[in-house]
């Protein structure tokens, strides 16, 4: 069964990566380079899953994380890096105010990514609000 | 005068006494014993010349009390001319003093009966009332059947004003002295020291046996045993530091003539003055001396005195950080305990301080008596000791200071380092994200026996080592700011058995004999497990490197609980680590690996990792005996936070 993917990230390998990885699976994948572009896109289609770089320029994760959830998303959202310490606590506090979120540690392996989007596309999970 | 007009051989008879002396006699008898005894005459007047310029006063009188003759030291001596004194009775004159007859009388009398009599001393006085003091002799002359006393006189005032000078001088050196010796005494203390002083000055007064003394000095007094406070006293203030401390007292017991000061002597007055003085200053130096002891006793700089390039004093800081005893210090070459490459510096920094060319310290190595090698900071200043100049040094061993400031830099290296690393891996994981995806990409749509195949297999397995080093990286800039909330209780021995099954297949494809022992009681103690996890198999990964090659091949993990720490001691009875290399194990990217086997940050994570949890770890290794780390933890406190 297809699922609609997004990956935001303003680094154009890191969004390839995600192309190429879910190349073949027959999952539509699509991807924003900021976190503006990225909400705006998501008002737009129904996606199954979305993946977020942790730091971008502009609107980063958190700000982006933040404005997903208000445009009404509630599928998983997997926030890629290297390592979070200057986001803690933000990401802490997006936890406490009901935001789900999972945190993926970069580098991401291509393995790793269809299994994630394999597990999404067959119990199309959901987060209740 | 008549034999003058007759003897014209003799041109100064007219001021002979000689001739006086024997004016009375027969003018005929003597007329004739100069024609009998004619060669008697030169002698003759030898003997009155000698009698005239005597310097002792010399005067005949005859047995009626006449004074028949004189000679000039006489009339000098009494102040009276000769026409005053020839002629005159004697006893007329008033030169002797009443109470002084019978004395004389009692002299006399023993002269007549021949007996040899001892000189006299006797007051007269002089024609202008003055007192003087004369030692007196008498001889009975018989001159022609007529006998003629015959004295000689000598003034002694001056002599004997010398003389009692001389004994009062004496009695003044003796007691002073008597003070010196007594603060010269090695160990003495101040108040035995006042004690003996106040024994002591009973004997250089006039009157010791009915002498008396006492010293008060603030609160504390000091007497002799028959000390008792009479109305005869003498007494001086002592003062130090231009204050009045105290006075010494001198009593008599019992009344004496008057003299210049009561019953006291006008020395006996400097005397006590002197004494005053003395025992101020000798107060204010023995309090400087017990202020010096107890300064370079107490003091933990070390500090040291030296002249002519030896040591003369060195205080137990300076004979601990150098480790010589005094004994062996003392006389020592003081530049023998630089170490040789210094000595010049030294010398020259001295020298400079203390012309006052340089105010900074300077600093230098030392050997210690026990080998040790200290780095030293000092300060030399000119002074004076036991009355020659000396320099005075003071000596700070900076060796740990120094050590420590080297390990703060070292940290402060290692947390930028941390902070780069940890920027840096940001940066690379991206690239290396899409160079891995790539791959897999690539090999997904490469068939098995392509060529290509393996290449792209290549680029993927090294990736991920890279992607492996830059994750090390961020896990060490990491652990520094780990939050609390991650810490949970955690049983060491799970950890353990954790670790164990994960590098099973290592251990035993390695042959490796593993061993663990958890103590009954060992509680569980805060911890990230995480991290726990990664020192665990860090350390354990390191033994199983170190035991590669090594004929016996052991690990042994010992948990146990000491007060408030789980101890975790790791030891392996593999190849060792040399000993210069100790002290770089926790630096990152320090590795003995062959490169490309190790990132060389296992050990630096792994204390990164304890120190965060409050802990601490140690190693201990012997090259070809194996090594031991040794690891605390505390049990209550939830990691270093703070």
């Amino acid at each position: 069964m297809s699922i609609n993917i997004l990956v935001v990230d303003d680094e154009e390998v890191i969004r390839k990566s995600f192309i190429l990885a879910l190349d073949g699976t027959g999952y539509n994948v699509e991807t924003a380079e900021s976190g503006v572009k990225g909400i705006k896109r998501a008002q737009e289609i129904n996606f199954d899953l979305i993946f977020l770089d942790l730091r971008m320029p502009g609107l980063d994760s958190v700000e982006t994380l933040r404005g997903l959830w208000e445009v009404g998303q509630t599928v998983p959202i997997y926030i890629t890096t290297a390592f979070y310490d200057d986001f803690l606590a933000r990401l802490q506090k997006a936890a406490e105010d009901g935001i789900s979120f999972y945190l993926l540690k970069k580098p991401v392996d291509g393995d790793e990514i269809r299994s994630i989007a394999q597990v999404q596309a067959q119990h199309r999970i959901r987060f209740s609000r | 005068m008549r034999v003058i007009s007759k003897t014209q051989k003799q041109p100064i008879t007219e001021l002979m006494p000689a001739q006086q002396q024997i004016g009375d006699l027969e003018e005929s008898e003597l007329e004739q014993k100069r024609i009998i005894n004619r060669p008697m005459t030169e002698a003759e007047d030898l003997y009155r010349k000698m009698i005239e310029f005597s310097p002792d006063g010399i005067i005949t009188v005859d047995m009626k009390g006449v004074i028949r003759s004189c000679n000039t030291a006489e009339t000098t001596m009494l102040g009276y001319s000769k026409d005053e004194l020839v002629g005159n009775h004697f006893s007329k004159l008033g030169v002797m003093r009443l109470m002084d007859f019978p004395k004389y009388m009692s002299l006399f009398t023993s002269a007549l009966k021949g007996e040899i009599t001892k000189p006299l001393e006797l007051t007269f006085y002089r024609k202008d009332g003055t007192p003087i003091l004369i030692d007196v002799r008498i001889n009975l002359l018989n001159i022609s059947g007529n006998t003629i006393l015959q004295a000689t006189s000598r003034d002694i005032t001056e002599r004997k004003r010398a003389e009692h000078d001389m004994r009062e001088r004496i009695k003044e050196l003796d007691c002073l002295g008597g003070i010196a010796s007594i603060a010269a005494g090695p160990h003495i203390t101040l108040n035995e020291m006042y004690q003996k002083v106040v024994n002591l000055l009973p004997k250089s007064w006039q009157y010791p046996e009915i002498a008396c003394a006492r010293v008060t000095l603030g609160e504390k007094e000091f007497k002799t045993d028959n000390f008792n406070a009479t109305a005869w006293k003498q007494s001086a203030d002592i003062n130090m530091e231009n204050r009045k401390e105290g006075t010494v007292e001198v009593y008599y017991l019992k009344a004496r003539p008057e003299l210049d000061e009561g019953p006291f002597l006008k020395e006996e007055r400097q005397l006590i003055n002197t004494v005053g003085g003395m025992l101020g200053s000798l107060a204010e130096r023995k309090q400087m001396e017990d202020l010096f002891k107890v300064l370079t006793l107490n003091s933990p700089v070390g500090i040291y005195i030296i002249q002519k390039g030896r040591f003369q004093f060195a205080n137990p800081q300076f004979q601990k950080d150098t480790g010589y005893s005094e004994n062996e210090l003392l006389g020592m070459d003081s530049l023998s305990l630089v170490i040789p490459e210094d000595r010049e510096v030294v010398r020259e920094n001295a020298v400079r301080m203390l012309k006052g060319e340089r105010s900074a310290p300077y600093e230098y190595m030392v050997n210690t008596r026990g080998g040790d090698i200290k780095r030293i900071f000092e300060i030399v200043s000119s002074t004076q000791y036991r009355g020659t100049r000396a320099t005075l040094g003071y000596f700070l061993d900076i060796t740990e200071q120094r050590k420590m400031e080297l390990q703060l830099v070292r940290t402060e290296k290692m947390s930028a380092l941390g902070t780069m690393a940890a920027g840096v891996a940001h940066e690379l994981l991206n690239p290396m994200t899409g160079m891995l995806n790539f791959a897999q990409y690539c090999l997904k749509r490469t068939a098995r026996d392509d060529p290509r195949y393996s290449a792209l297999q290549d680029i993927e397995r090294e990736t991920k080592r890279c992607a492996d080093i830059v994750s090390n990286l961020t896990t060490f800039s990491r652990v520094e700011n780990q939050g609390e909330e991650r810490y949970q209780k955690e049983s060491l021995a799970t950890i353990i058995e954790r670790v164990v099954r994960l590098l099973s297949y290592r251990i035993k494809q390695e042959q490796v004999s593993l061993s663990h022992h958890v103590a009954e009681g060992t509680p569980k103690i805060w911890m990230v497990v995480n991290s726990m996890q990664q020192v665990l198999l860090n350390l354990t990964s390191n033994d199983l490197d170190a035991l590669i090659g090594s004929p016996k091949k052991e690990i042994h993990i010992e948990v146990h609980r000491k007060g408030g720490f789980v101890h975790l001691v790791i030891t392996d009875s593999g190849c060792g680590i040399a000993h210069e290399n100790l002290e770089k194990i926790y630096d990152p990217f320090f590795t003995t690996k062959p490169i490309g086997e190790g990132t060389g940050l296992g050990l630096s994570t792994v204390r990164s990792i304890i120190n965060s949890h409050g802990g601490n770890i140690t190693c201990e290794s012997k090259l070809g005996v194996g090594t031991t780390f040794k690891i605390l933890l505390p049990v209550e406190a939830k990691g270093g936070v703070g």
